[in-house]
């Protein structure tokens, strides 16, 4: 096991104690795990804004304990996971303990160092995560918000007794995704990665103060909550496919039919076929946005027999078609005239 | 005519100047245009992250001429706006840009080392935002050692032309959130830094991947450089048929030797192997994403015989069409 206690609220100071820890260094802000501790790696990015921020894309090959101390001045950090949990996720906070439910957490959430945290990751954790740290000053002069801001202080005291977290969406997942692939050796990347990350924050704090700081009124078990992250990934794992049936999810994760609907709504806010249909749409955006594809090849890719269903689909989702993005400069030029 | 001559580095006193000039004031940093030149608004924003953005929506009264006047700073203006009306242009320095009329949707990027006057007809609508970015920022969001020579190409190109580029349809959408924010936002500043940033992230990937691939020489004159990006733009239109070099010099009145030599010059290739090249790339595309057989692909590209479709592709992929399909083969057949 490795256990490591950091002492910097700049991830990159961290990163740096941490590889040594592991007999290793950071090559372009990144460590690569040696094998025998993990395969894949962990990036401290200094961002143009001043934000610090750790990603995470990895497997780990051994239990990682990893302690913060109480630090003053106080500092936020928001975090982002996606952990398939082979054995034990847990963290305890404040002498609080919460043991994720295996096999998957996928979850946003905030605290801070004026309590004292330790997560453990055990062997054989597939990790994707995102974790920005920020000072009051940060928060203040980028998002307006106060230290004593009364819905921020609702949510961190709330935190600490409830310990509940955000699922993860199809939105945040995506952005997530952009931010870990995106090429390191471009021109553009700090650019790239610091819209990622804004768009996160700004994501995770519209839905704290449109919910005035208040949970989502969950009226299920928190195990139950972890059983819609597992639906939620399953559901949209693969556009290629058709859309699994409500029977043949409710038959796989051993629920009645009319719980999983419910329950799915109350933890994701859409009916499920309306949810995957949102995100395989998303999904068709973002191909045509690229111009890489006709759209009958997305038609295909996102597995539509029938290209005048897909048509109606996105228009239904959009208010237009996918023929108008594609066709949108050469629309404009042809309204030239000279 | 309204006419509007400055050299102001903040919009913020921009703004201000221009209220004067109209005998009203600006609140909450927004200047309301309530008649004459224009009705609509222009509002100055502070990004947290220094950044200083103008937000314009408004639809002209009378003409207007704006003028920036240049100056010996280091900095530069992204414009990205849609005008739509009976007759506009803009000139950098001495260079006019074409006379339209309908809309035109345009981003670019201009040196404060240059003069910019643009001109609208009345009952034009201007709507865009305009962002001064000055060389520090630049550091500091773009890798500048990196960053240099591409945007120095780039201003070469400008200083020649207008070198604009079309709006694209995802920075359309990011605008029109801009211009109408959804109501009751709780972080509305953050919202619009976001997606000005996002709007900037996409010029920027556009600026280098477009200067990557075109080497500039400083000594081709503006109209050279023209005519050539029309003969690039004539090569690609039509991959069926490949036009003569005797066709292309010809249709632009330059000879023969004078546009390979320039061609090559800013897009690093003779026209007849850079159109053999994207081609092929579109070959390879329609190959690995396309249920098209290797003849119906062939065909659609101008092959009459699969036999030089198959060198030809051979030549720039050193593998045969036909083994490219068996690995990327997976689509289904349509019912």
């Amino acid at each position: 096991m490795i256990a490591y206690e950091s002492d910097h609220t700049d991830f990159h100071s961290n990163l740096k104690d941490f590889a040594a820890e592991l007999g290793t260094t950071l090559n372009q802000d990144t460590m690569t795990f040696p094998p025998r501790f993990g395969d894949g790696y962990l990036r401290a990015i200094r961002l143009p804004n001043g934000l610090s921020v750790m990603v995470a894309d990895c497997n780990t090959e051994t239990d990682l304990e990893l302690r913060r101390k109480v630090m003053e001045p106080f500092f936020y950090i928001l975090g982002f996971d996606e952990i398939y949990i082979k054995r034990n996720y847990s963290h305890e906070m404040g002498g609080e303990k919460l043991v994720h439910f295996p096999p998957l957490f996928s979850g946003a959430y905030l605290n801070s160092t004026m309590i004292d945290h330790m997560a453990f990751v055990s062997k054989g954790c597939t990790v994707t995560a995102v974790k920005i740290i920020f000072d009051s000053n940060w928060m203040s002069k980028y998002l307006g918000i106060e230290k004593d801001d009364k819905i921020l202080k609702r949510y961190l005291a709330l935190k600490t007794k409830k310990l509940l977290m955000e699922p993860l969406d199809g939105e945040y997942k995506l952005l997530i995704k952009e931010l870990i692939d995106a090429d390191f050796q471009s021109p553009v990347y700090y650019t790239v990665v610091e819209n990622r990350v804004m768009m996160l924050i700004e994501k995770f704090f519209t839905q704290l103060y449109q919910r005035a700081g208040k949970l989502p009124a969950y009226r299920i078990e928190r195990s139950e909550i972890y059983k819609m992250m597992e639906v939620e990934a399953e559901l949209i794992k693969d556009f290629s496919k058709p859309a699994p049936t409500i029977e043949l999810l409710a038959s796989k994760f051993g629920m009645g039919i009319s719980k999983l609907k419910r329950q799915f709504r109350l933890v994701y806010g859409f009916p499920i076929y309306e949810y995957f249909q949102k995100y395989r749409m998303e999904m068709a955006k973002k191909m045509l946005l690229t111009g890489e594809y006709s759209i009958k090849e997305i038609g295909y890719k996102l597995c539509y027999q029938n290209l005048s269903n897909f048509a109606r689909a996105f228009k239904k989702t959009y208010q237009y078609l996918p023929s108008e993005v594609l066709n949108f400069r050469r629309k404009k030029e042809s309204l030239v005239i000279d | 005519m309204f006419e509007f001559k400055f050299s102001i580095k903040q919009f913020g006193l921009l703004l201000e100047k221009l209220a004067e000039l109209l005998g009203t004031t600006v609140e909450d940093d927004t200047l309301q245009l309530t008649g004459y030149p224009a009705r609509g608004s222009i509002q100055n924003i502070l990004l947290p992250n220094k950044l200083d953005a103008l937000i314009m929506n408004f639809d002209l009264t009378d003409d207007m001429w704006i003028s920036r006047l240049k100056s010996d700073e280091e900095y530069y203006v992204f414009i990205c706006e849609e005008i739509s009306g009976n007759g506009m242009f803009a000139k950098v320095d001495d260079v006019h840009s074409e006379k339209k009329t309908g809309l035109a949707a345009n981003v670019y990027l201009v040196s404060f080392l240059s003069d910019l006057r643009q001109y609208a007809q009345a009952g034009s609508r201007v709507s865009g935002i305009r962002v001064i970015l000055s060389s520090e920022w630049l550091a500091s969001y773009l890798r500048i050692s990196q960053m240099d020579e591409v945007l120095q190409r780039y201003l070469i190109l400008k200083a020649k032309s207008i070198h604009v580029r079309e709006m694209d349809f995802e920075t359309h959408s990011l605008l029109q959130e801009i211009l109408y924010p959804p109501k009751d936002m709780p972080l509305k500043v953050t919202y619009l830094q976001n997606r000005i940033m996002r709007i900037l992230e996409i010029f920027f990937s556009w600026l280098y991947q477009q200067m990557s691939v075109m080497k500039l020489e400083v000594n081709i004159s503006r109209e050279d450089i023209e005519k050539v990006m029309e003969v690039e733009k004539t090569l690609l239109s039509d991959f069926s048929a490949a036009p003569t070099i005797t066709e292309l010099s010809r249709k632009i009145g330059v000879s023969p030797s004078k546009l390979k030599k320039q061609f090559r010059d800013m897009y690093g290739l003779p026209p007849y192997e850079y159109f053999q090249q994207h081609r092929m790339q579109k070959a390879k595309e329609m190959l690995s994403s396309s249920n098209l057989t290797v003849k119906e692909v062939g065909k659609s590209l101008g092959y009459s015989n699969l036999s030089n479709f198959t060198l030809a592709f051979r030549k720039v992929f050193k593998i045969n069409p036909g083994e490219l399909r068996k690995t990327s083969a997976k689509w289904p057949k349509q019912a």
